[in-house]
């Protein structure tokens, strides 16, 4: 398959008042896998919508394997569109659905037949091309939407929330599925969702976006570990913030945890003022053994298969989160006073929301 | 149903008013029905004997066939004209964005508040005024004007339930905007047009008050039927009105067959 890329440079989209994507630049590289990871009514839709050529943007511009698609109308784009309700033909057929594309394109009904059925197999459909999509079930149907997509061969394939009307256990295997089908195919996907588990599962870079903008675009881990904002942070995954300042005596910088009789001496130089200090969960242990250590008291445990995730409340009385995973030993119970500590090294520190390199 | 549910007291109350209900509004037309096969002259309840004579007397009568004739012409071409706007207008007002368009909405969904003999008066008005000699197409107007918002009402309805997305599905899949309309919207608003063709042609074929201010010579059917009562009492209009009867209760049961008949009330 040919891979495009996808520039997109600059755009906004406006409609009367409102502007749900504002000066948005993205570069999708050719065969990546990229999702748009962000709340409800960030504009998410909104930007897969004008890559499609169903917003207009009002300005910047958008290319596609290199060539400017602005006037480009979204019946000659080439995309393939996955919708959230599927938006299967419900009058038509599992085959005549996935025909569609082909049929639009003046492909022979000989050749449409041969290809519907190519694609149908590769989703595992064979047995249901008679069907009609009422007569399938969710996942099934999702299949269908994502066989028409492919089978005319897309520069780029369009995702928007396929997963969300799918019940957990057949969402994690469509995650699979989606995957290994997207690296095979090899086609260049944006995938956009407000599942920030499934956002890191799938991608290999996620846009985090928030009023239509992209705040941070990294692959998964990097978005995981450093977080380039406090948005970010508590948007992906759980964060645990402590307000605190930062004072410089002699060269040397010290954090002081507000509220908390904490100090900590850290290891290189940062300019003096109110700060916010972040650790994930998992970085939190119970014991002294790492370098930061409070006193704390433990409010509730939840027990979650691959850990135990406390609540412990501090001496100021905010809620800290703490992940206990298997092969830890120390684990205090309700009620009880602990230690918690952490390491220097998994501190993020951020000033007015950014964080401090 | 659950057993418990057919005692308790509101179900029992629904029930026995829907009977009642049935009951008010078709004991007249079975007494219509019945009285057309009285072998004498008078039509009475129950019949003085029984014959079919009344209804061969019905072809005896030509102004009736021709009436009838002309009502089913007249149904028949202004449900066509209603249905082919109201498409035309339903696509435009639901999935066009353009001023005014809520106003517009409102004011085609109108004449179905005017009263008839109003609406009746005032195309009789304007047809003098204009100078029309064209009973016809005087009645082929006002029947559009009448028919139309059933048909567009009907249809509208059918393309805000319709999901949109489909539409938008099929551009993107490489169809033009025509053929997005004619190979996904149009086939899905199918059953919607059996139910405004049903819709339209019945209220055209039994409109009586409107169409009486337009009537000179050529009658349609109600307004010749009207006109014969008050000549004569025998029951030849008992006779065309059982086969107006059945015929509608045949047409309920095939758009039942087709579409189902919670979509069309
Ligand atoms: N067709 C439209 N007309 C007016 N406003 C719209 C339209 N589509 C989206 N919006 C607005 O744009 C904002 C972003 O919407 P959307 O892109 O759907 O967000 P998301 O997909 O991230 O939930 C929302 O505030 C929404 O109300
Ligand atoms: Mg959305």
């Amino acid at each position: 398959m040919k891979q495009a890329g996808i520039e997109i440079e600059k755009i906004t989209v406006r409609y009367g008042n409102s502007v749900p994507v504002r000066a948005l630049s993205l570069d999708v590289k050719p065969g990546e896998f990229v999702s748009l990871l962000g709340p409800s009514g960030c504009g998410k839709t909104t930007t897969l919508r004008s890559i499609a050529g169903f917003s207009d943007i009002a300005e910047g511009d958008i290319r596609i394997g290199g060539v400017s698609v602005r006037d480009v109308p979204a019946n000659k784009r080439n995309i393939g569109m996955v919708y959230q309700d599927y938006a299967l033909f419900p009058h038509m057929s599992v085959e005549k659905n996935i025909g569609f594309g082909l049929r639009m394109r003046n492909v022979s009904a000989d050749e449409i037949r041969q290809r519907a059925f190519a694609a149908a197999e590769q989703l595992r459909l064979s047995g249901f091309l008679d069907r009609y999509p009422q007569q399938l079930s969710g996942g099934q149907q999702q299949r269908v939407a994502l066989a028409r997509a492919l089978v005319v061969r897309p520069d780029v394939l369009l995702l928007d929330e396929p997963m969300a009307a799918l019940d957990k256990q057949l969402r994690s295997d469509m995650q699979f599925e989606l995957k290994d089908l997207q690296k095979s195919v090899g086609i260049t996907t944006v995938f956009v969702t407000h599942d920030q588990e499934e956002a890191l599962s799938l991608s290999d870079r996620i846009a985090v976006m928030h009023d239509g903008k992209i705040l941070q675009i990294d692959k998964p881990d990097t978005l995981y570990q450093f977080p380039a904002t406090r948005f970010v942070a508590e948007f992906v995954g759980t964060a645990n913030l402590f307000k605190a300042k930062v004072s410089n005596v002699g060269g040397k910088s010290r954090i002081e945890l507000d509220g908390l009789n904490v100090s900590i001496q850290l290891d290189r130089e940062l300019k003096a003022g109110e700060v916010e200090v972040m650790l994930r969960p998992e970085q939190i242990e119970f014991g002294n053994e790492a370098s930061v250590s409070l006193p704390v008291r433990v409010q509730s445990t939840v027990f979650v298969g691959v850990a135990t995730r406390y609540q412990v409340t501090t001496a100021s009385r905010q809620v800290v989160r703490v992940d206990v995973s298997g092969v830890q030993s120390v684990r205090p119970a309700t009620g009880e006073q602990a230690t918690i500590s952490w390491r220097l090294s998994d501190m993020r520190i951020y000033r007015d929301g950014r964080l401090e390199p | 149903m659950k057993a418990g549910a057919a005692r308790d007291p509101l179900t029992i109350a629904a029930t026995a008013i829907a009977f009642v209900t049935l009951f008010a509004a078709t004991f007249p037309l079975f007494v219509t029905t019945i009285t057309a096969f009285n072998a004498t002259n008078e039509t009475v309840f129950p019949p003085n004997g029984w014959s079919l004579r009344w209804f061969w007397n019905i072809v005896a009568q030509p102004e009736l066939v021709e009436a009838a004739a002309f009502s089913l012409v007249l149904a028949v071409i202004s449900s066509a004209i209603s249905i082919s706007l109201g498409v035309v207008s339903a696509v435009a007002l639901t999935r066009k964005k353009f001023p005014g368009r809520d106003l517009i909405d409102a004011f085609l969904m109108s004449p179905l508040l005017v009263p008839q003999v109003i609406l009746g008066l005032s195309f009789l008005v304007f047809f003098v005024r204009i100078g029309s000699k064209q009973p016809f197409l005087n009645l082929l107007l006002l029947h559009v004007v009448l028919t139309f918002p059933y048909a567009l009402r009907v249809i509208r309805s059918s393309l805000i339930r319709m999901n949109p997305k489909l539409e938008e599905a099929a551009v993107g899949l490489g169809a033009s905007s025509l053929k997005s309309f004619f190979l996904v919207t149009f086939p899905q608003m199918r059953p919607s047009l059996f139910v405004a063709i049903f819709f339209c042609f019945v209220v055209s074929f039994d409109n009586f008050t409107a169409s009486a201010f337009l009537t000179v010579s050529g009658a349609t059917l109600p307004v010749q039927i009207y006109f014969n009562i008050e000549s004569s009492l025998d029951p030849t209009i008992s006779a065309i009105s059982a086969l107006l009867i059945v015929s509608s209760a045949f047409f309920v049961i095939v758009a039942d067959r087709v579409v189902g008949v919670e979509k069309i009330v």
